[in-house]
């Protein structure tokens, strides 16, 4: 007592709920999709629905509408969602994650097609939009639809123990008969108030009006960067042939509903586990593997080309990218954000620089797609390309060296049904361009095994124990780097293995922390490995603008470096490193880029074995080709158009309260309206009989 | 929407300054020029209450010296306002016997000076009341009512009670105090501070957890009305003709 309570009044009547995602508005060129609340939030009643009879009882009983109900992951389906958002007695939704002992047996948010906007198979007749096969069967689509009212993910116990405890039980729990409670009501107001409606073109247009001096945007392009490397560079002197250009390709990005990631709500909302992360971990061994061997490969060999792909989840943005660079002969591109960090690395007009690489040059595809989820590995590949006798041979001599290396390995591959079309991969985006021999690796032979395909459930444990896991991805790097090197060299070479250690620790790099010891050989010194996150990094491709480049990408970027670049052993300090930089023109440095990093931490010398690295790993453009044309018809599919939509920084706030009764309300109003009407009058009685009373005398 | 809470319960507080405002003050610029300038003067209490406050930091935590300062503060600057204008009166006196063109009210302003302790104390008051009653008033606004964290519903009703009984406290207190000094009454002048000590601790009890609603505010109100009594009476008012004001007896 009689200490200062300091609190504001606003923090006694509401609870703020700290750690949330909410669902966003994406747009593309026709439509809009995802949550957005009205600019104050949406207010609503918390109603708990755990079963079909508490969707039931909100329906058709309810009395206290509009209704914020709380669902867990048993009644998050789409059914449910869309009958509570079309009995109209619904102002947002809440999924509560916390003390869940049964997660869902699946959810997808994705398409059952994913990426159907953009397959290749569009115009064919008997393939298009997946008919023959439905990869992500179990798909919802939710991320797809307009719900347009917001939808939030708890995922703090408090939080949840709060609102279900203090909230639900104490206010809002209706009797064991049915019975609605009364006012006093718990609460909730959820603000996601986006900034953008309708649709991209719409959206770029108004954020290209200069209406006043403080010009506002309202939505940004999806893209970042590709990550790429060869082996050795093809350079403008080096004679490249056509059909020569080996891809190894895999992707870097995933997304969820629950697409932002909050700085204060530790929650890892876009994981990928199996969607992106084994493939992309078991790519970057083979990097790897091949790396070690690298010596044996040669100038006149075929050049394997390393590629990790951005945004492909959201209709292909970096492949698609990369192809319109390509048939443009503007690959690699001088306006890359590598060169231009390094502009003494941009083009010299001599014989040296990158030789430009079109479609024409490219010979063959290896893809790695979902590959965590089963000890069987299938080799799906395209049908309609495996028309020309050329390019089935060339699969049959791959699929035939694959399988070859996968009995050595111990690793169980097999063909996917036969007429079956390719899954939805970046090869598709070339094979639009270009009949390209492919394959892609993955875990399944037709539907996905992947239950949690772009969810936020798509979580390291569905992998299965990490003992198994590891050794699995480990035989498939192995594999897949034998069968590179027999591609480019035409040679085999059954030594090519893949390290175990790596691959585990690059899993755990992308699984359960960013701050591991993987990433840290990566770093210069100069940056701490404390700076990355404690979490893994989201694989939400997120929005591309000047200057920006997603965490991921710049240490996929490193991790390249790391296993393909040439190792400098006469240069021995970081400042030397940096300053071969600055050497431009000489033959030794053009174009390369020169890293210095921490490397491995040796146990005998106690020490972390720095090395300077010289590396041709680069960055390119992932955005899509739409947002940099001057004309171009938003409407034709053609490339990808998804723009996130912006938001001002106050625009998101989850808080609960509780809600007065209309009648209490009124009484107030009125009470002190009558209030102050009487007084009024009484007080212009006592003015007029003034005199009377006071007697001025005593003056 | 609590939009209703919010403007029930600002009428509630300020309905009947307000109506005092306008059926007493607003028509003379003079009385309205007092009111103003007294009001400044508890602004300028408050100033000096929060940078003490401010300044004696092992105390920042203790409400209660806060209270007990803030109260010996405003009442120290009734008491320069009161010299202020008796400074003023003088001079007004004058100007006003001059100017031949005066509003009536004006020279009642003048000739009355339990009007001009009333006007003085209840810019006193309004001022008080708004600081004290705007910060929840500001919060009352959002969709929200207060409950959630155990506090009693009534939280609104009785910041809003509270509030008038203040405002209405502090007019009567001008009136006392203003007719103690004029008149050399001292003790009037310590049984108005007095009082505030008093009615400022008891809303300390509402601090209480849970909080004594009911005890402090009918301490307060009665102590309301024993001051108003007695200020009606140092006015020159006779209860005995108090009937006469409703309109069956008048009519009688």
């Amino acid at each position: 007592m009689f200490t200062v309570g300091g609190d504001r009044v606003k923090e006694r009547i509401y609870q703020d709920v700290k750690a949330y995602s909410p669902c966003i508005r994406l747009l593309n060129g026709t439509h809009q999709i995802g949550c957005n609340s009205k600019r104050g939030g949406n207010v609503g009643t918390v109603h708990m629905v755990e079963s079909q009879a508490d969707v039931d009882w909100l329906v058709q009983h309810g009395p206290h509408a509009p209704y914020i109900p709380l669902l867990k992951y048993s009644t998050f389906t789409r059914d449910v969602i869309n009958i509570l958002t079309r009995s109209g007695k619904v102002n947002g939704i809440l999924l509560q994650v916390v003390n869940d002992t049964e997660p869902p047996v699946h959810m997808s948010p994705d398409q059952a097609c994913p990426n159907v906007g953009s397959e290749m198979y569009k115009n064919d007749g008997n393939l298009s939009n997946c008919q023959r096969v439905s990869w992500n069967k179990q798909g919802s689509g939710l991320m797809f639809e307009d719900l347009d009212i917001p939808v939030v993910l708890l995922h703090n116990e408090s939080d949840v123990e709060f609102i279900i405890d203090q909230c639900y039980n104490k206010y809002n729990k209706p009797s064991a008969s049915g019975e609605a409670r009364s006012y006093p009501l718990c609460a909730m107001q959820l603000k996601v108030a986006m900034d953008a409606a309708r649709d991209s073109p719409t959206c770029i247009r108004r954020s290209a009006m200069i209406t006043n001096l403080n010009p506002q945007h309202y939505c940004d392009p999806l893209g970042d960067f590709n990550v790429y490397s060869f082996l050795h560079l093809p350079k403008v002197k080096d004679d490249l042939k056509p059909d020569s250009v080996i891809v190894a390709a895999a992707r870097m990005d995933a997304f969820s509903f629950f697409l932002p990631s909050m700085t204060n709500s530790p929650f890892h909302n876009v994981p990928g586990a199996d969607s992106v992360v084994t493939g992309l971990v078991t790519l970057l061994a083979v990097a790897e593997a091949i790396g070690k061997v690298k010596h044996k490969i040669t100038k006149s060999d075929k050049p394997i080309m390393f590629t990790f792909f951005n945004g492909e989840s959201f209709d292909y943005i970096g492949s698609s990218r990369m192809v319109y660079e390509m048939q443009r002969k503007n690959f690699p591109s001088e306006r890359d954000p590598y060169f231009l960090e390094h502009p003494t690395k941009g083009w010299t007009e001599s014989k040296d620089d990158p030789h430009p690489i079109s479609l024409e040059h490219l010979y063959a595809m290896v893809e790695l797609s979902q590959v965590g989820l089963n000890n069987r590995t299938w080799l799906h590949s395209d049908v309609i390309s495996a028309r020309k006798p050329a390019v089935k041979a060339v699969v049959d001599d791959m699929i035939k060296t694959l399988k070859k290396a996968a009995a050595l390995s111990g690793v169980e591959v097999d063909i996917a049904p036969t007429g079956q079309p390719l899954p939805p991969a970046s090869q598709q985006t070339f094979l639009k361009e270009k009949s390209l021999p492919g394959l892609l690796l993955a875990d399944h032979s037709s539907s996905y095994t992947n239950k949690y395909y772009n969810s936020h459930l798509d979580v390291a444990d569905q992998l299965g124990p990490e003992g198994t896991l590891s050794p699995h991805l480990t035989h498939l790097a192995t594999v897949v780097a034998q069968l590179l090197y027999k591609m480019s060299t035409g040679k085999e070479d059954t030594n090519i293995t893949a390290d175990e250690s790596s691959v585990s620790g690059l899993l755990h790099c992308f699984l359960k922390t960013a701050q591991c010891d993987m990433f840290n050989r990566t770093l210069n010194g100069e940056q701490r490995l404390s700076t990355l996150s404690k979490l893994p990094y989201s694989l939400y491709v997120s929005v591309s603008y000047v200057g920006r480049k997603n965490p991921l990408s710049v240490l996929v970027h490193n991790l390249l470096a790391y296993f393909l670049g040439d190792h400098m052993t006469n240069v021995t300090s970081a400042s030397d490193c940096k300053a071969m930089n600055k050497k431009g023109d000489d033959k030794q440095s053009h174009p390369y880029t020169f890293k210095w990093m921490q490397g491995a931490w040796n146990n005998k010398t106690m020490k972390q074995e720095s090395f300077c690295v010289r590396t041709i790993a680069n960055y390119s453009t992932a955005r899509s080709p739409a947002f940099d044309m001057e004309e171009y018809s938003w409407s034709s599919q053609k490339y990808s158009t998804w723009t996130e939509s912006a938001w001002a920084a106050d625009a998101m706030q989850v808080r609960i309260f509780l809600m007065p009764s209309k009648e209490r309300e009124i009484a107030i109003l009125c009470g002190g309206i009558g209030f102050f009407v009487i007084s009024t009058f009484c007080l212009f009685v006592i003015r007029r009989k003034f005199d009377t009373i006071f007697d001025s005398s005593s003056e | 929407m609590t939009m209703m809470e919010y403007v029930g319960c600002g009428f509630i507080a300020f309905g009947l300054p307000a109506a005092l405002f306008i059926v007493t003050i607003a028509r003379d610029p003079l009385r309205v020029l007092v009111l103003m300038a007294s009001a400044f003067f508890w602004l300028v209490s408050l100033l000096l209450s929060s940078m003490l406050w401010f300044a004696v930091v092992p105390l920042r935590e203790k409400l209660v010296f806060g209270v007990v300062f803030s109260v010996l503060f405003q009442e120290l600057f009734r008491f320069f306002f009161f010299l202020l204008m008796k400074k003023a009166h003088a001079g007004l006196n004058k100007l006003l016997e001059r100017d031949t063109s005066a509003q009536p009210d004006s020279l009642t302003l003048v000739h009355n000076r339990h009007l001009l302790a009333y006007v003085s104390g209840l810019g006193f008051g309004i001022i008080g009341g708004a600081f004290s009653m705007v910060n929840v008033l500001a919060d009352m606004s959002g969709p929200g009512t207060i409950g959630l964290k155990g506090d009693s519903s009534l939280f609104f009703i009785v910041s809003a009670l509270a509030t008038l009984c203040f405002v209405l406290l502090h007019t009567f207190w001008g009136i006392i105090f203003f007719d103690g000094m004029n008149r050399d009454r001292l003790n009037q002048v310590a049984a108005v501070v007095a009082c505030h000590m008093l009615v400022s601790c008891m809303s300390l009890l509402n601090q209480l957890d849970p909080p004594v609603y009911l005890g402090s505010m009918i301490t307060m109100y009665i102590m309301m009305i024993v001051m108003g009594v007695w200020a009606f009476i140092i006015a020159g008012g006779q209860l005995g003709k108090i009937p006469e004001l409703l309109p069956c007896v008048h009519n009688v």
